[in-house]
């Protein structure tokens, strides 16, 4: 009984970080998006029947909420534009300055992939699922989750490289103030 | 080299770790030979780290209150599955939930009010139990130091005591503050052994104050709870430990938080089944 909402429990990190890239960072969107799927999974529990991991079976039902969502909207795939990324994305735990613009400049670029795109790669570069988890949490074949994979990756390192090269002023350390970091 | 080279598709299956050993190996052995196919596999890796190094840091985010109650049984029917296990008056029912403390007794009926809300609480310390024992990253909001219980004593509006080790080599880790009842928060510390498991101590004012006191075991899936409430304050030890490490441990807390009680006024442990 408990073993049902500790595994649920465990995922709602996963979850919301996937929701939230999903929405381009729209924190508040995310997280309705991870309470219907939590909704969805105790409505589902019993089709899941502990068959494989529970996280695969989360993302897809998440995924279809959220093409559900997108067919009412008509925004599936639509890239986000820079503009748009807000701060609510900005992860406030990195370390040092330096690391947490090479985060930012990373978060700003997958924005900018489309959704089928954004979702493959972060199935598996990301939440670890393997190539068929993340197939069947799609719902496409595995031959489509190969190929999308490799686009999504190509373009995000012309989005990444791209930007290191747009000399972005390095930042100075300030003597006699307290650094940021 | 008998295998052909490897595609795109491949290094990248290699990188996600989805090829079989052997034709990892193969990879590996075209990359020692190929700087292009080196070079190739040493971005995408790069690439891959550089992802999760920016939204890793998403993990650490506190979960909504909102979400965990999405989670969570809704607590009327936990409370009716209590029940059920009192009225049958057996000690365990398969499947799994065990609640020894409500073995038949001829008072039991006339606690079973006063139980749900104790079984409220119980559930609330198992969830925080579940959610950030796992954590590796951020197990306690706090460190243990010397502003973790004035700052929990404050926030608690009560001196909050936490023994730097219990019984069993456990040693404490810091704590958090989480939400309790409405108007009141609760605190949650954690302990952690040589091993690596850890318990936590969940405590907070209860809704109604309670003469009783005495040391209640849940089990619930392999977790065990032991809680007791003195007047109008529930401890809770929750962990995966043996019972009588754990039983050794809540007899500590007991003392540390009722200086004032006789030292042999420990109350005595319910069935241990």
């Amino acid at each position: 009984m408990l073993d049902r909402h500790r595994l649920l429990i465990e995922q709602i990190p996963h979850l919301r970080r996937y929701a939230r890239v999903l929405h381009g960072g729209r924190a508040a969107d995310a997280d309705d998006l991870v309470q219907d799927t939590l909704e969805r999974a105790f409505s589902k529990w019993l089709s899941w029947r502990g068959a494989g991991s529970v996280r695969p079976w989360l993302f897809s039902i998440m995924h279809n909420l959220f093409v559900d969502q997108c067919a009412v909207r008509g925004s599936m795939g639509a890239p986000q534009a820079l503009d748009d990324l807000p701060e609510a994305l900005h992860p406030t735990q990195v370390a040092t300055q330096e690391f947490r613009l090479q985060a930012l400049d990373m978060i700003a670029a997958l924005q900018q992939l489309s959704v089928p795109l954004r979702e493959v790669l972060l199935l598996v570069a990301v939440e670890d699922l393997s190539y068929g988890d993340a197939a069947r949490a799609l719902g496409v074949p595995i031959g489509t989750i190969m190929s999308r994979l490799s686009r999504a990756r190509s373009q995000l390192r012309v989005l990444t490289d791209g930007e290191a090269s747009a000399a972005r002023p390095p930042l100075r350390v300030i003597e006699g103030q307290r650094s940021l970091g | 080299m008998s295998a052909p080279r490897p595609d795109r598709v491949t290094l990248m299956a290699y990188v996600d770790g989805q090829l079989a050993s052997a034709h990892s190996a193969e990879v590996e052995q075209w990359c020692a030979q190929d700087p292009a196919l080196a070079a190739e596999v040493a971005a995408l890796q790069a690439q891959r780290q550089a992802l999760r190094d920016a939204l890793d840091p998403l993990l650490d985010e506190p979960v909504p209150a909102r979400l965990l109650l999405r989670a969570a049984p809704p607590a009327r029917h936990w409370a009716q599955a209590a029940s059920v296990v009192l009225w049958l008056g057996v000690g365990a029912l398969a499947g799994g939930l065990a609640t020894r403390s409500f073995m038949p007794q001829p008072h039991a009926v006339m606690a079973q009010a006063q139980d749900e809300g104790a079984m409220h609480f119980v559930r609330q310390a198992e969830l925080a139990y579940a959610v950030y024992t796992p954590d590796p990253r951020r197990p306690v909001e706090v460190r243990n130091g010397s502003d973790l219980t004035t700052w929990l004593s404050r926030r608690l509006n009560r001196p909050i005591v936490a023994p730097d080790a219990l019984p069993g080599g456990l040693v404490l880790m810091g704590g958090r503050l989480l939400p309790g009842m409405p108007g009141k928060p609760a605190a949650q510390l954690m302990y952690q052994d040589g091993r690596g498991k850890r318990i936590t101590v969940f405590l907070r004012a209860m809704a109604k104050p309670t003469a009783e006191t005495g040391f209640r075991i849940v089990d619930h899936d392999g977790t065990t709870t032991f809680y007791w409430v003195d007047r109008d304050w529930g401890y809770a030890l929750t962990g995966e430990l043996p019972r009588a490490q754990m039983l050794q441990a809540a007899k500590v807390l007991y003392q540390r938080y009722a200086p004032q009680a006789q030292p042999d006024a420990a109350p005595a442990a319910r069935p241990m089944s």
